[in-house]
């Protein structure tokens, strides 16, 4: 595209107005099938209880494009020196970091909510990941949830990397429900400024995906796949396993040219052996590879 | 044959060079343009400005250049709403003809409709049934319905996005009381014809055209530009109404910062949203589907079935 500028001549003193115009070559464009640029990539957390290491040596051999990290309670996890070696080794991007904001990592790194979120996007920033993915605060956290969402637009503005927060669910007991975050397990309803969507947490909070992904539009920044069945625990089963619209959600992905990652963050702690383990994250892969592409054509 | 389509619109004077064929779908092939956005460029007795003015004169002489730069052999200069209602639009005209020898067809609100109307038809085809097409430019809002490739209906009301900013929406941040009377103008004028659109029946496929669609089905998820002309782009109630309420906060500079919205629509952004909100609304259209082929391309094909109608 090139732009440029005419001054034409009119009257005596006075300058004329300047014309700023937009000249483009519009060249036809004959594909017909469209497949995104779109990184699908493996989460470390997907081959727990085994190590990070093992999830980035998982990812080399079963053909992911890159890792997201998830910074926990595996002492590799938490080392950026270590991780850049891995990342080094196995020829592999860190393409996003998962933020220890989980129940189970709330002394990893640091007790302080704010300085947790510094540190995972001095993270990013010096591994080359363009992305922190971060859940928003538990109720308890009175203060960090107060100013959760002004202070987490404010460290947006200060970085290139992008802060994309996370839809949560209401926790469930027998017929209990128990909100454990604010604001909200649904964060379409805070003004921030990129989400990731979690299909596993969607089946868990019984919502329509779509109805989500719609509230997100052009805010939805990363992708965790997974699927789920409907019931009270968020299981983040192997995608196609459960009834959660994973196939089409990839497939509108790919229709509206999505920019961000596509990651597997699924469990496979009852996989069975190493190689069982290894055969789901292919099935993952593959399944994500197929349905990450869409017809031209079709409506 | 190459043809030269010049639209003056009320944002954008677009000149689009275009391979065009009795029988085939027209091709573009260079396209020049500038934002001049004439709806806002009135002065207080609503009239083009002298600088206005000087801006079109320009903008016309260079597209002349780019016309003879690129072979074509026909031009189509046409104009719209700006023209049509500013309070010099018969001096203006006067002034295009003597300094550049170009006469611009003014076009009315109804043909602007029909002709809108009839590329929809041919884009998307007789399996659409009876189609309802609604179409937000700078300075009005057209609405078409029909079952062939003239609409049974065509309507143009004064709600274009570029007019009501300017009118009723000048502040960096809308103001509540303003957004609200606008809000009311803007029902209230759509609701006035809803009766003779439902008369019809419900449509079987309901469509948009225009940037202003085009960038309220990005916001809400919709593919970008890049992704070619052929992707389905949707723009669904829900997703739409959810961001009403966000724009209206929004100061013109945090508009301008959401995916594909362009610095310079990003002010018209919110009464575009309004008037979008208010249509599906009222016409009772939970989702529309963005259809690449608008007015412009309305006019080459009714060229095109002329040339074909003289040559047979």
């Amino acid at each position: 595209m090139r732009r440029r500028a005419i001054r034409k001549a009119a009257g005596s003193e006075r300058p004329a107005p300047l014309l700023r115009t937009t000249d483009r070559l519009v060249l036809p464009r004959h594909p017909a099938l469209h497949v995104p640029d779109t990184k699908v990539a493996l989460s470390t957390a997907s081959v727990y209880p085994e190590s990070t290491s093992i999830a980035f040596e998982l990812a080399a051999k079963l053909g992911y494009d890159g890792v997201e990290v998830m910074v926990w309670n595996d002492p590799v996890s938490q080392d950026l020196d270590a991780l850049r070696a891995l990342s080094d080794k196995h020829q592999l991007p860190i393409l996003a970091v998962h933020a220890p904001c989980l129940l189970i990592t709330q002394r990893v790194w640091t007790t302080d909510p704010w300085t947790k979120l510094v540190r995972a996007r001095a993270a990013a920033e010096k591994l080359g990941a363009d992305t922190v993915v971060v859940h928003p605060p538990f109720r308890w956290q009175r203060q960090y949830a107060r100013e959760f969402v002004r202070g987490i637009n404010r460290m947006a503005d200060e970085t290139e990397v992008r802060f994309a927060v996370e839809n949560m669910y209401p926790w469930r007991y027998r017929d209990r429900e128990m909100l454990a975050y604010a604001p909200g397990w649904d964060v379409t309803d805070e003004e921030y400024r990129h989400f990731t969507i979690d299909l596993s947490h969607v089946s868990t909070s019984r919502i329509d995906a779509f109805e989500m992904v719609d509230r997100m539009g052009a805010r939805l920044a990363h992708v965790h796949l997974a699927d789920g069945s409907g019931s009270g625990k968020d299981e983040h089963l192997i995608p196609g396993r459960g009834n959660q619209p994973c196939a089409e959600l990839l497939e509108r992905l790919a229709r509206t040219g999505f920019g961000g990652h596509v990651v597997l963050e699924v469990n496979t702690r009852r996989s069975g052996s190493p190689a069982e383990r290894e055969s789901d994250l292919a099935e993952a892969l593959a399944f994500t590879r197929l349905h990450l592409a869409s017809a031209t054509r079709v409506r | 044959m190459r043809l030269g389509v010049l639209d003056v619109g009320s944002n954008t004077v677009h000149f689009l060079v275009v391979d065009a064929h009795p029988g085939a779908a027209p091709l573009p092939a260079y396209s020049h343009k500038a934002e001049l956005r004439l709806a806002e460029l009135l002065d207080a007795q609503g009239a083009i400005s002298e600088a206005g003015i000087e801006l079109l004169i320009g903008m016309i002489a260079s597209s002349i250049r780019v016309a003879e730069d690129k072979g074509v052999v026909d031009l189509l200069p046409f104009a719209t709403s700006a023209v049509r209602e500013a309070a010099n639009g018969e001096a203006v005209l006067k002034r295009v003809q003597d300094e550049t020898g170009i006469e611009l067809q003014v076009l009315s609100g109804e043909e602007e409709a029909r002709l809108t109307f009839l590329a929809v038809r041919r884009w998307f085809g007789w399996s659409s049934g009876r189609l309802l097409d609604l179409d937000i430019g700078g300075g009005s809002l057209e609405i078409a319905c029909g079952l062939d490739e003239q609409p049974d209906a065509a309507f143009s009301l004064p709600l274009g996005a570029g007019r009501l900013t300017a009118g009723w929406l000048p502040d960096e941040v809308a103001d509540p009381e303003r957004l609200r009377d606008l809000r009311r103008h803007i029902r209230a004028e759509i609701a006035g014809v809803v009766g003779e659109v439902a008369r019809l029946g419900p449509p079987d496929h309901a469509v948009a055209t225009s940037k202003t669609f085009k960038q309220l089905a990005r916001m809400t998820g919709a593919a970008p530009a890049e992704a070619g002309l052929l992707v389905t782009r949707r723009l669904t109630r829900s997703g739409l109404s959810a961001w009403v309420p966000r724009l209206s906060a929004m100061t013109v500079a945090e508009r301008a910062r959401i995916p594909g919205v362009s610095e310079g629509r990003a002010k018209q952004l919110l009464a575009g949203a309004l008037v979008a909100d208010a249509a599906m609304d009222l016409f009772g259209l939970d989702e529309l589907d963005i259809c690449p082929w608008a007015l412009r391309e309305g006019i080459i094909l009714r060229r095109l079935d002329t040339l074909a109608a003289q040559n047979g």
